[in-house]
This record gives C-alpha cells, structure tokens and sequence, in this order.
C-alpha cells in the first residue's frame, strides 16, 4: 500500500514537467506523459519519496512558498549588501571555516539547508558531517566563531523553514 | 626568475603561432566554406519533398534531419545501430565473467546526492520528449537516449553503481531492452514490406509512405483527420532507437564504472 502511494506520488509532478518541456497540452501528449511518467516512476520513486503524504501537504507548500519569497527577497539581498561593502571595506574580511550542527533528519531538509548558505554570499557549505550532523561552513566574515553564534548568524532561520516544509 | 621568462616567451610564442594560423586560415577563406554549389539540388529536393504531400517521395514530417536519417537513408540508420549495438556486445565480451557489484555504495554527501536524485528523475522526462518528439522538433531517439544515458551516469557518479544494480539494472537486463529496441527497428523496417507481400504488391524494407509503384504506407495521422501527426514509421523508429540507445549507453557506463577490485583477477569463466 505504501508503496504503491509512493509510486503513485511522483506520477504528477513528472506528468507537470514533460506538459512544461513539451509545451503543449493535447490529449495525447498528456496520454504519452503518463506513460513516461509511470515508467521513470517505477524505476525511481522508491529512491525519492518515503513519505508521500508530506509531498502532497498543502501546509507544507505554503511554507515553501513563504521561504522562498523572503530567501529571494530579504535574505539575498541582506547578504549580497554585506559582501558588497566587504569589497569596498577588504580589511574587514575574516575568512573562516566554521562548524555549524544541525538537528534536522531528512535529506531534502538537510539539502535545503545547505544549499541555501551556499546560494547566499559570503557562506559556502564545503562538507557535511552525516553521522555528528555539522556543516563545515566557509565564511568570509567570520564574526562569531562558536558553534552556536555561527549557527545563529549563519543557519537558523533556514533550519526552520526547512523542519515546517520537510519534517 | 628564469622559468618565469621561458614562460613568458612561450606563451608570446603560442599565441603568435595561434594568430598566424587563424589569420592564415581566414585569409584563404577556410574559415567560412559556402557550402559547394553542387550540393544546393539536393538541399532543395529535401526541403521541397518531405512534408509535401504532392510528392511521391514525402516522409510526412516537417523535420527533415529526422527525415533523412529514418526515411531516406533509413537503411544507414539501421547499420549504424547495428554497429553501435556491435561496440556494446564487445564491451560487454571484455567484461565477461565480471559480476556487476549489487553492495550499496555510498556515493557522495548528502547535498549532492539529494540534488542529483532530483535531477535524475527528471532527465529522462525531457530525454522521453526528446525522442517521441523526433518527427516534429529537433531530436529523435539517438539525441533523446543519449540524454537519458546522463541520467544513468549521474546516477553512477553522484549516487554509486550500486543505485543502479541494486534496482536491477543489471547486465543481462539492460542488454535485453537495448536487444528489444533493435529487434522493434528490425520489425518496424520490414513492416511495409510485408503489409505489402500479404496483399501481393510491390514494397520496400524500411518504406514509410504509400508511393505509386509501392502502394502500402504505414500512415501519417493518428485519429485521421485533424489527427496527430506520428509521420509513419518515424515516431515507432524513434522510440525504439531511443530504448536501444538507453539501454545500451546506460549499460556501458554502468561497465566503465566498474570499480577496480571487481576486475582484479580478470574472467572467472
């Protein structure tokens, strides 16, 4: 049963994705989707999915959308002015690697994490710890060296978006 | 200091010998071939026959490159596969007696693996697009399987070999798909021919439309009418090379992904 629901679970983003590559909407090219949706499903979706019920949370994609709009907007551009006058100020720079931990237990979250300091400037994820769960975090600015501090200045509120959208 | 200078000297050298050439190049006109007069007939013929349904020779499908390739030439096309399909047999020969190893191997960290699962699902819907699509736009199956090979080779890469054998992409079953995808060429190609001997008429292998000395064709619209364009034995080509192609390249990188401690020893058989 569940794995069946979890089969089921990626048939309509892919069905989504071919119509969008396609650009087109007729009724045998969203026959032909499903086929090849079914297919790339059956050979993958047990590696993707392992709760299908959170994929299909309306909650969960509010959150998304919210973390995404102010990733975009304020976080972005929050970081991108520090680097900015970093460029202007170079005595400031104080590169460092920092440990950052994390508690968060799914891989898409764990994902979203790190991929969310390395998109923003200044921070890079350069390795991830599975087992003690850190990130080793280059940072240009270095300000707080402890593993909270940095968390805090560093993590934080992308840790919590991550646990409301994938825990 | 002195390295430094050489360096320097070098790479003054490199680059005048680089300029010379290309200026060399441009100076006779090498750069910029037209293409010789004597070919513009046959470009003309092309364009002026496959999607014209006045012409005996049309391909019914408004791409030509497609059309060549599975029409015109269509018997080059099906040697080439069986070329291809040759190179994978040898590849295969070399490996002989190699088990492909089934143990979950870790791949990379966690990020990259998570980032490329999702790609890796998506790859294959654009790949399948890709090939059906061969008769329409740009692509075909050779284009859209080798794009999925990607997916097979992030996969390898990103996630271990052992994603893939540990869900039973194993040797024997991937030779059998890339197997399927040629005998289904194999079978499109002479289906006109044998419409055509069951109705006791004149017919070609690998014949697409009807033709007036040849009067079997394998359609062009599916749901007649104002029905979708599937040009005859096009889309099918397509989709069989787009599963022989897959299976096949998707199987060669699973063997060049072997890991060293699997070969050592050589054949056990």
């Amino acid at each position: 049963m569940r794995k069946l629901a979890i089969f089921l679970a990626l048939i309509p983003p892919l069905v989504a994705l071919y119509l969008l590559y396609t650009g087109s909407l007729s009724l045998f090219e969203l026959a032909l989707a499903i086929i090849i949706a079914t297919v790339i499903s059956y050979l993958f979706s047990s590696a993707l999915i392992s709760r299908p019920g959170r994929l299909y949370n309306p909650i969960r994609w509010a959150w998304a959308l919210i973390f995404a709009i102010l990733y975009l907007t304020v976080v972005e551009a929050k970081a991108h002015l520090s680097v900015l006058k970093l460029i202007f100020v170079p005595s400031r720079a104080r590169p460092a690697i920092v440990r950052i931990p994390y508690s968060v237990e799914s891989d898409y979250a764990i994902t979203l994490i790190a991929n969310s300091i390395t998109n923003t400037p200044g921070t890079v994820v350069v390795d991830v710890d599975e087992e003690r769960k850190y990130f080793y975090v280059h940072w240009i600015r270095a300000t707080d060296l402890t593993e909270e501090g940095a968390k805090r200045e560093v993590s934080e509120l992308f840790e919590r978006y991550a646990r409301r959208i994938f825990e | 200091m002195k390295g430094a200078a050489r360096d320097a000297a070098l790479a003054v050298l490199a680059l005048v010998v680089i300029l010379g050439l290309l200026v060399g190049l441009a100076r006779t006109g090498t750069l910029a071939v037209p293409p010789p007069e004597g070919n513009r007939p046959l470009a003309d013929k092309f364009l002026k026959t496959t999607y014209n349904w006045t012409s005996d020779l049309w391909s019914a499908s408004p791409e030509v490159v497609t059309s060549i390739l599975w029409d015109y030439r269509g018997l080059d096309t099906v040697y080439e596969t069986g070329v291809f399909f040759l190179a994978i047999i040898g590849a295969i020969a070399l490996v002989r007696g190699i088990k492909t190893p089934s143990l979950r191997w870790r791949g990379m960290s966690v990020v990259a693996r998570t980032v490329s699962k999702i790609t890796l699902v998506a790859i294959p819907v654009v790949a399948a697009s890709i090939a059906l699509h061969g008769h329409l736009t740009p692509g075909g199956g050779f284009q859209g399987g080798s794009v999925f090979a990607v997916a097979s080779l992030l996969a390898i890469v990103a996630l271990g070999t052992g994603f893939l054998t540990g869900r039973g992409w194993s040797k024997d079953r991937l030779l059998a798909f890339r197997t399927l995808g040629l005998l289904l060429i194999a079978l499109v190609a002479v289906s006109a021919l044998i419409l055509a001997l069951l109705k006791g008429e004149m017919g070609y292998i690998m014949q697409n439309q009807w033709k007036p000395w040849a009067r079997v064709g394998l359609g062009y619209l599916f749901g007649g009418g104002n029905g979708i364009l599937y040009s005859g034995s096009l889309f099918f080509l397509n989709l069989a090379e787009f599963l022989a192609v897959s299976a096949g390249l998707s199987l060669v990188f699973i063997l060049m992904g072997l890991p060293w401690e699997s070969l050592k020893g050589g054949a056990s058989e």
